[in-house]
């Protein structure tokens, strides 16, 4: 139950009155105020559910950790009118009469009328519809196209995929087996899967690398299971006038599979929220609300390159072999595996150029396959210096992935946080180095992000990539009771990355100014702000530490008594280092809506990563005892 | 819809956006001004595009000291809009940057 407005049943036990017969309500002592808990707002944000009352917004795909614990991708859909093939402005039509929208001839997947019919012009050629898909297309990563597909007149398909290279994919759509492939030019990372969806309807896929942007999504008419095929590898036949197949529900997606399907009309769409979940214990951790963010390490997760164009990983002194195993993403793949018995060896990025004075996180999966040891570098390329030096006992990590000469390891998540030297502008980072010793080690996911702090995975090909903000709002609260009085704001939560300034991140504000909220400072600070009659700030910024990337709990409360207006601040059980504050001012700006990172000061670099488990209002302020209750055992 | 642009600087790219009606001037709760994109918009400010260079050091690709930056709207833009932003042509055949 994630909506859960509590205007509910207080804490109670039932007695019966032994004269009267009649049951009478007790309640238990507590400090929380009555009315259930008193709170007008409650989300809950481990149940893998957004309240329908929020909105959630996020301009550009983005990866979290599942309930596996695996490394995946948000659902998205790079393909526009994904349920509409007769948009003849995205779906470019090859010898065909014609593309039928709305056939009224079968229901499409959801039992509606949106299928779209493709059919066949009477030539010699191959018969097709294809989309150019150029946005958020990173040249190296695997795409995965995918179409809902229907028998008519004509019982196969052919699904083609087409960069630099090609690759072509015929179902028989009976039975959804594959009859046959194609390619052309030498593709890499080809895969394909069908699964029924009922009444006849198949969802069908490819996936390839990207060699080069655009990517052209293709769905081919096919007379046979084996079809005579043109240059391009796609079915090329004599084609029957109007005989076709329905299609509904087109999807290009990031990522080797085929995600959740996602409704697209004349945009992109990518704003699916993330339940984030932890690795080892496979427990929710909540809803990711994470600022942009940026990975810097190029060719992230294709250590195993051919490339020689100056963004290949490179080694020397180990072993550079592959093994085949199952990746943190979960598809079975070719790990790249380091090794050596003794002596020297290093694996490291390209060139990559940074700002100096400026703290960056390095962070990589890793996997023990036997060595002693394990140890990363970061190497100031500038100036010919070691930034994070591989012989520091620091820098070994082979304890984090267990232990030396393990060989049955999981993959952890290595993360190195360090400071650019004055006048660095460009470093190496290496997930591994040493000049003595063993090592085996299997290595995957590599990034290299301004801040403190590992922020989602952020997969990358032959460009850098960047990953948007997470916006999450409620326009209307006009059920919560904000008010001048009185009101305390709750949020748990753990953060992935710290930034260096308060940027904005839960709280409530009235569209141009903030009202109240948490904010996340340096390091290990939380704190919080309240503003009044819009711009002037209320009274001192309360504030504390807690420990760093810890979960954590965290409540601030204002009041006003006619006079002045008091806030308190409340983290972990316990007052927050600064002491509470009152001004004589008349109350908080009147919030008029909740958001997490909305915040029209700030830019959205600013924002922490931050997984929040819930979050609660309650319309009167409660006091410190109170407050240290709700926020006790984080 | 995606915009690769490149200005001189990285004030001349705020004022383009600026122009565009894409951006605007905020002042944050220390009073610094900033210009952050309006909504629907997303700016990824990029800078100079450093050189691609191998492992002996040669220069493979040459950079460029310009000020780049990615933009992404949500809306269609107007022809008026287009013209203010400081695009260019011939588009890399792989960016340095894309939003993933």
């Amino acid at each position: 139950m994630t909506n859960s407005p509590t205007n509910s049943v207080p804490n109670t036990t039932t007695r019966v009155n032994y004269f009267t017969g009649l049951a009478r309500r007790r309640r238990k002592l507590s400090l929380i105020p009555a009315n259930g808990d008193g709170s007008t707002l409650s989300l809950d944000f481990t149940t893998g559910v957004l309240d329908p009352r929020l909105t959630f917004t996020r301009s550009t795909n983005a990866t979290f950790i599942n309930s596996q614990g695996l490394v995946e991708w948000a659902a998205a859909n790079l393909q526009i009118y994904s349920q509409d093939q007769s948009q003849s402005g995205t779906w470019v039509r090859q010898d065909l009469s014609g593309v039928d929208a709305n056939v009224g001839a079968t229901t499409d997947p959801l039992g509606g009328n949106t299928a779209s019919k493709l059919k066949s012009a009477a030539t010699l050629q191959a018969h097709l519809v294809y989309s150019t898909v150029s946005t958020s297309i990173n040249v190296g990563l695997a795409y995965t196209f995918s179409v809902y597909v229907k028998k008519a007149e004509l019982k196969f398909v052919a699904l083609h995929l087409a960069s630099t290279a090609r690759y072509t994919v015929v179902f028989d759509l009976d039975t959804g087996a594959m009859t046959t492939t194609n390619t052309t030019g030498s593709p890499t990372g080809t895969a394909y899967s069908s699964a029924s969806m009922g009444g006849g309807w198949w969802r069908l896929s490819i996936t390839m690398n990207s060699q080069a942007s655009p990517v052209y999504p293709h769905i081919c008419l096919s007379n046979s299971g084996t079809p005579g095929t043109n240059a391009s590898g796609q079915p090329y036949y004599t084609g029957v006038l109007n005989e076709g197949i329905y299609t509904w529900g087109a999807q290009l997606n990031p990522g080797s599979s085929p995600l959740a399907y996602v409704a697209t009309t004349t945009a992109q769409k990518f704003d699916t929220p993330r339940f984030d979940y932890d690795p080892s214990t496979l427990q929710p951790r909540g809803l990711l609300i994470e600022g942009s963010a940026t990975n810097l390490a190029r060719r992230s997760d294709d250590f195993n390159t051919t490339v020689t164009d100056g963004t290949q990983w490179i080694t020397s002194g180990y072993t550079a072999g592959t093994l085949s195993t199952t990746l943190p993403d979960g598809t079975t793949g070719n790990a790249r595996r380091l090794s050596i018995a003794s002596g020297a060896g290093a694996f490291r990025s390209s060139t990559i150029t940074v700002n100096e004075s400026t703290a960056y996180t390095f962070s990589f999966w890793a996997r023990n396959n036997g060595g002693s040891q394990a140890r990363f570098r970061v190497w100031n390329a500038t100036a010919g210096s070691s930034i994070v030096d591989y012989t520091l006992s620091s820098s070994n990590y082979v304890s984090q992935i267990g232990g030396a000469n393990n060989t049955s390891s999981t993959w952890v998540r290595v993360s190195v946080t360090f400071t650019t030297p004055v006048g660095c502008t460009s470093i190496y980072v290496y997930p591994c180095s040493s000049d003595s010793g063993t090592v085996d080690l299997l290595i995957w996911g590599a990034q290299l992000e301004t801040g403190s702090g590992a922020s989602s995975y952020i997969p990358t090909g032959a460009s850098t990539g960047s990953r948007a903000a997470d916006v999450c709002t409620m326009s209307n609260i006009t059920a919560l009771n904000y008010n001048a009085n009185g009101g305390t704001l709750f949020a748990h939560f753990s953060n992935n990355t710290e930034n260096a300034n308060f940027a904005g991140s839960i709280g409530f504000n009235n569209g141009a100014n903030y009202a109240q909220r948490l904010r996340w400072g340096s390091g290990s600070l939380i704190g919080s702000y309240f503003q009044t009659n819009g711009t002037t700030a209320l009274g001192s910024n309360l504030g504390g530490s807690r420990t760093s990337f810890a979960s954590a709990k965290a409540a601030t409360s204002y009041s006003f008594d006619g006079t002045t207006t008091s806030t308190a601040m409340s983290i972990n059980g316990a007052q927050a280092t600064t002491t509470p504050t009152s001004s004589a001012v008349s109350g908080v700006s009147i919030a008029t809506a909740f958001a997490l990172n909305s915040d029209n000061s700030s830019a959205a670099t600013a924002y922490p990563s931050l997984a929040v488990r819930s979050v609660k209002f309650y319309p009167t302020a409660l006091t410190m005892a109170q407050m240290n209750a709700i926020t006790a055992n984080p | 819809m995606d915009y690769l642009l490149r200005s001189t600087t990285k004030s001349d790219l705020d004022d383009a956006l600026i122009a565009a009606g894409l951006a605007e001037e905020r002042t944050d709760e220390d009073g610094e001004v900033m210009v952050l994109p309006v909504a629907g918009v997303t700016l990824d400010r990029i800078g100079a595009i450093p050189p691609v260079i191998d492992e002996e050091n040669v220069v493979i690709r040459a950079g460029d000291p310009r000020f780049h930056a990615n933009l992404r709207v949500s809306f269609e833009l107007t022809k008026e809009q287009e013209d203010e932003l400081p695009t260019f042509t011939p588009l890399p055949g792989v960016p340095y940057r894309v939003f993933i």
